[in-house]
């Protein structure tokens, strides 16, 4: 064979190699060509979480987040909301990462959109919910376990040495005093005061509305539409028609970016929740 | 009469490629790299990507880290087929298409065809290491032999196709 054909049989060897290589490699590391990113936060929003305790990481939203505003295709981000809130930094991590998001983000709650999962709802730039969706309770609360009466009871005592009165405030084996009730709810009215402020800043909530939310109840989708939680009350159609009459996106592909991987999603499944000493917005 | 014929011993000699057909050589590969290579790649890989290319800026580029590493994949992939078609034509003819067309080849310093490993660490700077280009083509200036730095460590040069002839003992006219 001699050089010429050698090197013409290199050419489309070489066409060959440019034509897989770059229809692998699109699909591989492509970005997804829809123009409505979906997000689905649908379970207790947390920090962090093992795969016993379950709930979705403010981490994998955050990143579903960012993920949808790299992308040059998406044009509006609906969060679609079935929560019933979860702990208070994590909503206000996701919540800041919503207001930081450059593009138009829909809230769309479904059953219910309470507490820590509201406050992401609130930060959102359109709020969407059925007439008969639970939104609201505004609020932080703690919550433990006492076990001073059982051990009392079998005759054991609980002793612990520390280097100061309050380094064992918060123990299950023994009565709280009334200091350590007092610092507790400290962090809690801290908590709830961040949460109601968010909310009537992003929600521009009349006094009215600020007075029946601050106790931290639950309302239906009909009554947040009137005290002015929500924008809109509707489904799935009234998320289609924003999207297409706000905002003149014409043909809407939805794409989902929520970020699931298999254990977290089996550990759903089986999951319990303990009672958590931290502040949580649910 | 017995007629003799005095046939002198002869010898082929390399002729060493000069700077200026080198160069030459390696913009006709580059034209191929861009037009035959680059082009049609990132076309393919840009739509298959689903990167939109109209809405693509320097800015875009640089603030969106997603963007950022489809564009550098896509960088690097071109480098590593040109890569291949550098170093698989070398290996099979003895040269590329530019060095085919100006009339050059690549031998090892024994005069011999190079080893795959030769021709793989020669190409390394005009491919994916292309950053180290400039600095790997500035001892071409200063070598005897026009040798690039990686020529050097590869222990192999670019030659001109047609060969020098001399005959020994060289006879001088009087």
């Amino acid at each position: 064979m001699n050089d010429a054909l050698k090197l013409i049989l290199l050419f489309f060897l070489v066409i060959i190699l440019i034509f897989c290589s770059s229809i692998v490699l699109g699909i591989m590391y492509g970005i997804p060509s829809g123009n409505v990113a979906v997000i689905t936060i649908d379970s207790e929003i947390v920090s962090m979480t093992d795969y016993l305790s379950g709930g979705q990481t403010s981490d994998s939203i955050i990143e579903s987040l960012i993920n949808a505003e790299n992308n040059p295709n998406v044009e509006a981000i609906v969060l679609s909301i079935n929560s019933g809130g979860g702990m208070s930094v994590a909503s206000k991590e996701i919540a800041n990462q919503v207001l930081n998001s450059s593009k138009p983000v829909i809230a769309w709650i479904r059953e219910l959109g309470a507490s820590g999962a509201y406050m992401i709802a609130s930060a959102s730039d359109y709020v969407i919910c059925d007439n008969l969706s639970i939104i609201g309770s505004i609020g932080a609360s703690m919550s433990y376990l006492e076990f001073s009466g059982t051990l009392a009871k079998y005759g054991a005592e609980y002793n612990q040495l520390v280097s100061g009165d309050m380094k064992d405030m918060g123990s299950m084996y023994r009565n709280m005093t009334s200091e350590e009730q007092e610092i507790f709810m400290t962090l809690i009215n801290d908590s709830f005061n961040y949460f109601l402020s968010f909310v009537v800043q992003h929600r521009n909530l009349t006094n009215n509305a600020i007075n029946v939310i601050s106790d931290g109840r639950i309302v239906s989708g009909k009554q947040g539409f009137e005290l002015g939680l929500v924008d809109e009350l509707g489904s799935k159609q009234e998320v289609n028609d924003y999207l297409r009459n706000a905002l003149n996106i014409t043909a809407v592909t939805y794409e989902d970016y929520t970020n699931t991987n298999l254990l977290s999603e089996f550990s759903s499944l089986i999951s319990y929740k303990f009672s958590s000493v931290f502040p949580t917005y649910n | 009469m017995v007629n003799y014929k005095i046939v002198l011993p002869r010898k082929e000699f390399h002729v060493i490629a000069s700077v200026r057909k080198r160069i030459l050589a390696f913009l006709i590969d580059f034209m191929i790299f861009f037009f035959f290579i680059m082009t049609p790649f990132l076309s393919i890989y840009y739509v298959t990507s689903g990167v939109p290319v109209d809405k693509i800026t320097i800015d875009a580029l640089m603030n969106n880290l997603t963007l950022f590493r489809i564009a550098r994949i896509g960088d690097f992939a071109t480098y590593a087929i040109f890569f291949f078609y550098l170093v698989s034509s070398e290996a099979l003819t003895g040269s590329t298409v530019g060095k085919k067309l100006i009339g050059l080849s690549v031998i090892n310093n024994s005069g011999r065809k190079p080893s795959l490993f030769q021709l793989i660490v020669r190409n390394l700077s005009k491919s994916l290491i292309v950053t180290m280009l400039p600095f790997d083509a500035m001892l071409m200036f200063f070598d005897s032999r026009h040798r690039r730095l990686l020529d050097y460590v590869s222990s192999t040069m670019v030659v001109e196709n047609r060969k020098r002839i001399k005959r020994f003992p060289v006879v001088n006219e009087l």
